[in-house]
């Protein structure tokens, strides 16, 4: 192909895909870091050491004019290692904060429990409710899968207007689950004591 | 419009498209921005072969996918927009405009951007574009762009009227969709 164009336009230069530019990004941050001075300080800092080890003196006075105290930190370069030690320091003793949902909010920390309920559809009819293994990584619609083809019946993720996700399915198999996802996820530490059968709202242990 | 973007929030579906709503969006793409057809650039972004998926997004916001990495989006009522991941690879593919130093902070936290950024000694518009047009906003002293924008105004009408809202910003460095580099 490449030739024919060559041939017929006799551009070279048109007939060949754009080479992609490379783009360093600083690695923490993951911005250009030319950019990193203007992220919040929290940022900046948490950037800092990558920058120091991997730019110039030159490219840090250029590209860190915001931050006023620098001028000192860059008097010599001996206060500079010193100085960025100490931030470095400082950043990474501090404790992770909790994770902040986009809008703003404290992500809750999630118990780490398996809620089984089982709800009367129907006099002889049930469904089986499971919820909380997103709480331990499990792709909830692969389990679903899982589930439906194990007991041959219908099972799907359904979201609650809370924001909860559980699995249903149908017919009464408490311990049929519990026993699937123990067996299925062993890599993800689950135990008997996370399994606890909801009834009437209240909780109790399922073994 | 992505300053709060996010994989779980956001997104309220994905749908693999048809082969020919494909070539739909390859040839949308193309049109406008030339530069990606001429070479072939475009068959590196969007193979033929691959499956095209498109995440839609609260607010009317489509966003092409391809290998679950998002390349293009567009809303109701615009064209189609590159991420600046996009935009940083090609650099060539967009109309630049440059701010001035003063205003990269609020560009970055998702402002739209004034005329007088545009106007100042500091800025520059090294492109003549129209109203409703989408440019890479470059900033003064930086090498890369930081935001994605589309005009409100002519560039003309930014020089003459100097007032107002010249340019929307509608994606920039470490917004949600900078940050959700992958979608699923």
């Amino acid at each position: 192909m490449a030739d024919i164009n060559n041939a017929d336009g006799g551009d070279e230069g048109a007939a060949e895909p754009l080479t992609p530019e490379v783009v360093e990004y600083e690695p923490v941050t993951g911005v250009p870091p030319e950019f990193c001075e203007y992220l919040p300080k929290d940022d900046f800092l948490k950037a800092l050491p990558w920058l120091a080890e991997n730019r110039s003196l030159e490219w840090m006075q250029a590209n860190c004019k915001k931050y006023k105290n620098f001028d000192k930190i860059f008097e010599s370069q001996d206060t500079l290692e010193e100085k960025l030690k100490d931030l470095s320091v400082s950043t990474s003793a501090r404790e992770p904060e909790p994770k902040l949902l986009p809008g703003g909010k404290k992500k809750k920390k999630q118990k780490l429990e398996i809620l089984i309920e089982r709800s009367v559809r129907n006099k002889r009819k049930c469904i089986t409710s499971v919820t909380g293994l997103d709480v331990f990584g499990i792709k909830l619609a692969e389990a679903a899968k899982l589930m439906g083809k194990k007991f041959a019946s219908g099972c799907s993720v359904v979201k609650h207007p809370t924001g909860v996700s559980m699995i249903e399915t149908q017919g009464d198999n408490q311990y049929e689950i519990a026993e699937l996802i123990m067996k299925k996820y062993k890599d993800k530490d689950i135990k008997e004591e996370h399994f606890f059968s909801v009834v009437k709202q209240k909780k109790s242990p399922l073994f | 419009m992505f300053r709060k973007f996010s994989k779980q929030e956001s997104v309220s579906s994905f749908a693999q498209v048809k082969t020919s709503v494909q070539r739909g969006i390859r040839a949308n793409i193309c049109a406008q921005y030339p530069i990606l057809e001429e070479g072939g650039t475009i068959d590196l972004l969007i193979p033929k072969k691959e499956n095209v998926v498109i995440a839609k997004c609260e607010g009317k916001i489509e966003i092409v996918c391809v290998n679950n990495v998002p390349l293009f989006y567009k809303t109701r009522d615009t064209p189609y927009f590159p991420t600046l991941k996009i935009l940083h690879k090609y650099p060539q593919m967009m109309p630049k405009l440059r701010v001035d130093t003063g205003a990269i902070k609020f560009v970055l936290s998702g402002a739209n951007i004034m005329c007088p950024g545009l106007t100042s000694p500091g800025a520059t518009m090294h492109d003549e574009v129209d109203k409703e047009t989408p440019v890479a906003i470059y900033a003064e002293n930086k090498e890369h762009a930081l935001a994605i924008g589309y005009t409100s105004m002519s560039t003309e009408e930014i020089r003459t009227v100097n007032q107002g809202v010249g340019v929307e910003t509608i994606h920039c460095l470490n917004d949600g969709l900078w940050k959700n580099n992958h979608l699923e």
